[in-house]
């Protein structure tokens, strides 16, 4: 396609459904928030968001055996957009199930609408980076999940701590934006196209035979995985992570501790496995040592906080670690181009879906209890939930569900996840890194077992709590300890349409405007 | 083509140098004016390479609109409420100078060794000129090609816009908004000046928001409740 | 039918968790409707799949899902239905289910009432996902549920000291047998490949194909023994079965006499392709099964707690089931099983009974009489000790009779097979003596208690109708067995040790060929009535069959003249031989000597450990290393300084590294 004869056919609407779905909750809700009386809205609103998430849940079923391009190969419905839209709607449902009791108990101070509204299109731009095709598509979906992110981290805008968190991920995530922005022009001068498969193509073609790849390849590599580290929080760029997290509310720290980070991964999945695979045996030692220092820092800085979400924070950097493990133990053999034959690592990214999806259970599920925690009047540091197994069994119980499935203890999803990658390391011939899962899981086992310790065999000397009824947060813990329980033992089913993903790699770059009509400049 | 090349490295040196100052400024009044400056000289290269639309959009848009109502609102603030740009300390300066001098030399290693170059593609100012122009060329890319990216951006400006509701409406039009003082500190491990008692226990409305304000200012010693890491301590900015 | 196979343990899973969540706080007293609407519906269940099994003679398969798919280790859930799960099925299901109405009654005003009905379907889930388990990784799965379950509800009395020692010991000495169990799928995994036993192909038909060595197959049948002699209760791992009586009654029924016990006789039966082509493995078996019926029923004869004879009872008969399977006469075992499940919880069953009647009392001496107080009881309790003694023509002859001709007529070790049939013809003596002892001291004479201040009474009918019932089926059950080693249950589960015939019949040939080498006649003669066929001959059968029936009766004259007719006086006989008595008294001694050469070195050894290695060595280690990590974390995070710039720089710095560590090293600028 040139200038002159330009394809005007329009996409394929049956391919987006489920991405549609979401924008157009996202259009419903800012009406209803307009027209909804206010003593209504709040129910209202949060059954717009479930139902509306749903039926994008449902629209993936589909999606799932399309496997073909649209919008001139800027967006891509294949395995690897089925399975992280998945992940991100499961995230979705329960975020919004966690956050409106919180909501609705913040009351009066905080607009409710707006919440729901900034949520679905945060959710809408990590579903689109997971399903993009194109350099720049990733780019503003990135910047739509984040910006709505931002937002949502300041949004009790009169405490001190969320609008410091707000601010320092604000700055910071420009900051890496910027890096991304960088290397994505770099990866544009190099291969003259913004599409993945042209950027695989071309730079494939260009280093081909090559031993040593050349300074500005590399650069272009660099810089992608500086920016989307930062996305991921990956050590050292993670530092953001403890004050955003700690300073947001909590359904917001839940919220923003999956689905950013999710599309931070979909982008590192797209970029790098679907674009640059070809220089994979360069980028997967970096990943690899990244992995490394992340999970070893994320798990020894968090042995020594007493503030939970603090802790937790560095826990879901660990938790990067253990993911990126996955990343890395992709490779690419010799050959170049869409040969599937030639990848061995295919089990790698897998790996690394499954466990995003079992982190969604497990860190989410932390997240709510400690909201249900705090909307009885509690604080969130290790003092405030000591003795809580004997004043409220029940989540104190599903704590230490969530706290145990981190660990990563079978039969429990976390184990299951962290077996996946293990494996996936070591097929890769890893074996070093399999080990450093093992060990860091086994720092890490100290300060979760802690939580799990404090609650059970403390006395509480809480007194002040008060009563409240929240049934949304309550279904949702009770849900996400139900999945982490019994997700793993279906894990074989869902590793396999995980492994669907590496249609990603075949799919044709863009299958509309075929047999379209051509209008020619008159 | 002499004079184009000494244009070029005129403009170029300009927009470095302001760039330098806008960052440089104390008075953030002095460093949007800088920005300004900036934003102009990029229009100019634009120019030079036959982009005029995108050159005239970066004056419209960004030195036009985008930039003058910043400095309008700065105008209307009042001056005690104006942020005041921290400098660092020393060290932290000469470690982010070298950093950036290594960054500069690295991204030149990469310009000077590079040999791969992407395929030109169709878009030649030949095909350009059949088309009409550079407007007509990008709107015939904008809307087919970029189609879903372009409307992705709008749904990050309305984000945006939304966002900006969000943050700085008054929590409801019953309560009294008050005038914030907290501003915007990069010196400061909280990032914002002002010293908020952090409650313990839930983040319930913290609506006492505007205890102890102060305008920022140099000597002033600021008292933390607790450092980041949750160890109280008292300090001036910076942990002990 | 094969889709429906996964309701049959599904159905008290669910009945379990809505007891456990939800009657709890809303009708604990009802929660048994629950219990015995699922369990009445998995019998259901299970006798259609039994029809359609018995009409098509086609095993049933259903594959839920996989678990685990990674590389060569493929972890199946997978339901698996042949003639022997059939079998076992119905056995399990209808037991169950009188055992839950009959608990209805006698757990009646029990404090957690729907505690004790949310833990007994959750172990008829556990035992019916071990039975119809296509891999042995299931099986293990159900293995450990039902011990699990067991563990519960023996301790269900637990603020009793005794019932939660009794539950702890039930659960460490199983565990003990499960490691060899585990370690035998593991050894089967990297022998075979693969775990599951059933299709193309498990390990049934890999074994049918392939060469594997006698050696491997020896192992793999020893350690999954070793599960077995833990869950089935055989020397030396018996020990916990007795005290597991500390638990309620139809517990002891259900768990410890009927279903799960027999797990381990399932197993071995479950795996007798790997077993035929392992005698040494078999030999093993068929020699703890004869030492365990022995020496249970030896115990059984001086115990004077009625739940524990009855116990003793059971490690007995568990005994003659492995020296069944030993001896290659699998289906005998399994006929054993069933007849034995149906007698013995009807024992179990009465003697509960008696206990309620009683208000609490175990101690047979302080009862007798009690024939007029409680008819039904005593009559179906008698019926079922007939069949445990093995007289005509009850469930318990027609099995036990077989067993001892299957001893004597066993080809696989010749010479052992004259000492093992000797060894079971002395139990069955053995066996009539201590039931009628029982019987006797139970219900007959006078009454040894305080009759002012003790009113025995009937059970009420919930209690007293599954004890008819199951009398009724141990009538009537013998007919199925009918005749010996040719009886319709033998036709019925030909088809699953259709192999192991196979096997053992080229055995027996070449057993004959060596016979005739040695030239020992005897055994020549009876080699070659092998060759003639598998079936044993009619003079044979009778003449065991006429063995036994004097044996047992002896055992009962004997019984009568001691306790009835008081011709030998026991108390004089004990103050007689005190080292015999005490012996049998003490069990052996077994848990004796477990204490001192045991327990009591473990203990010296954990305490040496814990004081010197653990707290010295380890801890000393583990503690510096936990500080270092404590000391490197308090280091760590006074990097994270809270200043934004100071952020920015970290992710400069690194940037500005990581491209220059890039550059240098792997690079083509240096090259």
């Amino acid at each position: 396609m040139d200038l002159l004869n330009l394809d005007l056919s329009g996409p394929q609407w049956g391919l987006v459904w489920p991405q549609l779905i979401v924008f157009l909750l996202a259009v419903v809700l800012v009406f209803a928030d307009a027209f909804i009386p206010k003593h209504r809205s709040f129910e209202m609103l949060t059954g717009i968001s479930i139902v509306g998430y749903l039926l994008a849940l449902g629209a993936l079923y589909w999606q799932h055996d399309k496997h073909a391009a649209t919008f001139q190969g800027s967006f891509r419905a294949d395995g690897l957009t089925v399975f992280l839209s998945l992940i991100i709607l499961v995230a979705a449902i329960f975020s919004v199930l966690t956050s409106a009791n919180y909501l609705k108990d913040y009351g009066e101070r905080v607009p409710i609408g707006e919440y729901y509204i900034l949520l679905a299109f945060s959710v809408l731009g990590a579903l689109l980076v997971s399903s993009a095709g194109d350099l720049i598509t990733i780019f503003v979906g990135i910047e739509l999940t984040a910006l709505a992110t931002y937002v949502l981290t300041g949004y009790t805008k009169r405490n001190a701590q969320a609008v410091e968190g707000a601010l320092k991920y604000f700055l910071l995530g420009i900051f890496a934006s910027a890096i991304l922005l960088y290397g994505m022009a770099w990866a544009y001068g190099l291969s003259g196209s913004t599409g993945l498969d042209n950027i695989r193509a071309n730079v494939g073609a260009a280093v081909e035979g090559q031993e040593w790849f050349e300074a500005s390849v590399l650069l272009a590599l660099l810089l992608l995985i500086v920016g989307l580290g930062f996305k991921i929080a990956a050590v050292p760029f993670h530092m953001w992570t403890p004050d955003a997290y700690e300073g947001a509310p909590t359904p917001v720290t839940a919220y923003m501790s999956v689905i950013p980070k999710a599309a931070g991964f979909a982008a590192m999945i797209r970029l790098l496995v679907q674009g640059l695979g070809p220089l994979s045996e360069d980028w997967r030692w970096l990943i690899a040592v990244l992995a490394v220092l992340t999970m070893m820092l994320g798990n020894i800085v968090a042995l020594s906080q007493r503030n939970l979400k603090r802790m937790l924070a560095y826990s879901s950097i660990a938790h990067t670690g253990y993911m990126m493990v996955g990343l890395a133990a992709y490779r690419e053999g010799t050959g170049f181009g869409n040969d599937l034959e030639n990848i061995i690592g295919t089990r790698g990214v897998s790996a690394l879906l499954y466990y995003m999806l079992a982190y969604v259970f497990m860190n989410i599920g932390a997240f709510a209890v400690l909201t249900w925690i705090q909307a009885r009047g509690r604080g969130v540091t290790l003092d405030d939930v000591s003795g809580l197994a004997s004043t409220d069994p029940l989540p104190a119980a599903a704590m230490a569900v969530f706290m145990v499935s981190l660990m990563g203890i079978p039969p429990l999803i976390g184990f299951y996840a962290k077996y996946y990658v293990i494996l996936a390391a070591m097929e890769a011939d890893m074996l070093w890194l399999a080990i450093a899962v093992v060990l860091a899981s086994g720092i890490s086992a100290y300060f979760y077992l802690r939580v799990v310790a404090v609650m059970y065999f403390s006395s509480s000397d809480v007194t002040n709590t008060r009563s409240v009824r929240t049934p949304l947060l309550n279904a949702s813990i009770i849900l996400l300890v139900i999945g982490n329980l019994v997700l793993g033992l279906f894990s074989a089913g869902i590793v396999d349409l995980s492994e669907d993903w590496t249609n990603a790699l075949t799919v044709a770059q863009t299958t509309d405007g075929a047999d379209a009509a051509q209008v020619t400049n008159p | 083509m002499p004079w184009e090349t000494l244009i070029f490295f005129l403009v170029g040196a300009l927009a470095i140098l302001s760039a330098l100052g806008m960052v440089a400024m104390n008075n953030p009044v002095h460093s949007a004016i800088f920005l300004v400056i900036c934003f102009v000289q990029i229009a100019g290269i634009f120019v030079m390479l036959g982009a005029e639309y995108l050159a005239v959009i970066q004056i419209i848009v960004y030195t036009g609109a985008v930039m003058v109502l910043l400095l309008f609102v700065l105008m209307l603030v009042d001056m005690d409420d104006l942020p005041e740009f921290h400098t660092a300390e020393p060290l932290t300066r000469v470690i982010g100078t070298l950093l950036g001098v290594m960054l500069l030399i690295e991204v030149a290693i990469a310009i000077g060794t590079r040999t791969i170059s992407g395929a030109p593609g169709t878009d030649t100012p030949e095909a350009v000129a059949l088309v009409g122009g550079n407007t007509q060329a990008i709107g015939r890319v904008l809307y087919t090609k970029y189609l879903l990216p372009f409307e992705i951006i709008s749904m990050v400006l309305t984000v945006g816009v939304l966002g900006a509701i969000v943050l700085a409406l008054p929590e409801r039009l019953g309560l009294e908004a008050g005038r914030r003082r907290d501003t915007i500190s990069l010196g400061h491990p909280r990032g914002t000046d002002t010293v908020l008692p952090i409650e313990s226990g839930a983040e319930t409305a913290n609506l006492s928001g505007r205890s102890n304000a102060q305008p920022a200012g140099v000597g002033r010693t600021l008292i933390m409740a607790t450092d980041p890491d949750d160890q109280p301590v008292k300090v001036g900015g910076r942990r002990s | 039918m094969d889709r429906y196979l996964v309701l049959i343990p599904l159905l008290p899973l669910l009945a379990s968790g809505f007891n456990l969540l939800v009657s709890r706080k809303y009708f604990p007293e009802k929660a048994h409707i629950f219990a015995i609407l699922s369990v009445a519906g998995s019998f259901i269940l299970s006798l259609l799949v039994f029809r359609e099994i018995y009409d098509n003679e086609g095993p049933l398969h259903q594959h839920l899902w996989s678990w685990i798919a990674s590389g060569r280790f493929h972890a199946e859930i997978g339901l698996f239905a042949d003639q022997l799960t059939a079998v076992m099925l119905v056995m399990v299901t209808f037991v169950s289910l009188l055992v839950h109405i009959y608990s209805v009654g006698y757990m009646h005003g029990d404090a957690s009432f729907y505690r004790f009905f949310s833990w007994l379907p959750l172990f008829v889930f556990t035992m019916l996902v071990l039975v119809l388990a296509d891999n042995y990784l299931l099986i293990f799965f159900g293995w450990e549920g039902v011990g699990l379950c067991s563990y519960l509800l023996i301790g269900y009395y637990y603020k009793r000291r005794s019932a939660g020692n009794a539950a702890k010991k039930a659960f460490i000495v199983n565990r003990i047998g499960d490691v060899g169990f585990g370690l035998g799928i593991m050894l089967i995994f990297t022998t075979f490949g693969t775990i599951s036993f059933a299709g193309e192909h498990g390990v049934f038909s890999e074994l049918s194909h392939g060469d594997y060595s006698t050696k491997t197959l020896t192992a793999i049948g020893l350690l999954l023994f070793t599960g077995a002699v833990g869950k089935s209760a055989q020397f030396p791992l018996h020990v916990w079965l007795p005290d597991a009586m500390e638990g309620p009654t139809p517990v002891s029924a259900l768990i410890h006499a009927a279903t799960m016990v027999t797990a381990g006789i399932y197993l071995v039966a479950r795996s007798n392709p790997i077993y035929m082509q392992a005698p040494d493995a078999m030999m093993v078996v068929a020699v703890i099964g004869a030492f365990t019926a022995f020496m249970g029923a030896t115990i059984a004869t001086v115990q004077n707690d009625i739940k524990r004879v009855v116990a003793y009872s059971t490690v007995s008969q568990l005994g003659y089931m492995a020296l069944a399977l030993g001896v290659g006469a699998w289906v005998t075992a399994i006929f054993h099983l069933v007849a034995h499940a149906f007698f013995k919880a009807c024992l179990f069953l009465g003697s509960g009974s008696v206990i309620h009647g009683m208000h609490e009392e175990q101690d047979i001496q302080k009862m007798g009489g009690l024939r007029k107080f409680m008819p039904i009881t005593f009559w179906t309790f008698l019926i079922a000790s007939l069949a445990n003694a093995g007289v005509f023509p009850f469930a318990g002859f027609w099995s036990k009779d077989e067993i001892i001709t299957g001893a004597w007529e066993s080809s696989i070790f010749p010479r052992f097979g004259d000492l093992l049939t000797v060894v079971a013809l002395v139990t069955a003596f053995i066996s009539a003596y201590y039931m009628f002892r029982l019987v006797f001291l139970t219900f007959f004479g006078k009454p040894r208690f305080d009759e002012s201040k003790i009113h025995p009474h009937e059970s009420p009918s919930i209690m007293t109708l599954p004890l008819v019932i199951l009398a009724a089926v141990t009538i009537v059950f013998g007919a199925v067995g009918y005749p010996p080693d040719a009886g319709r249950f033998h036709k019925f589960l030909e088809p699953v040790f259709a192999t192991a015939q196979h096997h053992e019949e080229a055995v027996i040939a070449e057993t004959a060929t060596h016979e005739e080498e040695a030239g020992e006649t005897g055994a020549v003669a009876e080699a070659a009535e092998h060759e003639e066929g598998h079936h044993i001959s009619n003079e044979t059968i009778i003449t065991f069959a006429v063995i036994s029936t004097i044996l047992a009766l002896g055992g009962i004259l004997l019984s009568w003249l001691v306790f009835m007719k008081r011709r030998i006086d026991p108390v004089a006989f004990a103050v007689d031989h005190p080292g015999l008595y005490n012996f049998l008294y003490k069990k052996w001694y077994i848990d004796e000597v477990y204490n001192a050469e045991v327990v009591f070195p473990m203990r010296r050894l954990a305490m040496y450990l814990w004081q010197i290695i653990d707290v010295k060595v380890i801890d000393g280690t583990l503690m510096g290393v936990a500080r270092g990590f404590g000391d490197l974390s308090q280091g760590l995070r006074t990097l994270q300084t809270g200043l934004v710039r100071n952020y920015a720089l970290a992710i400069a710095l690194g940037m500005v590294l990581i491209i220059g560590i890039y550059f240098a090293a792997f690079s083509s600028l240096f090259r």
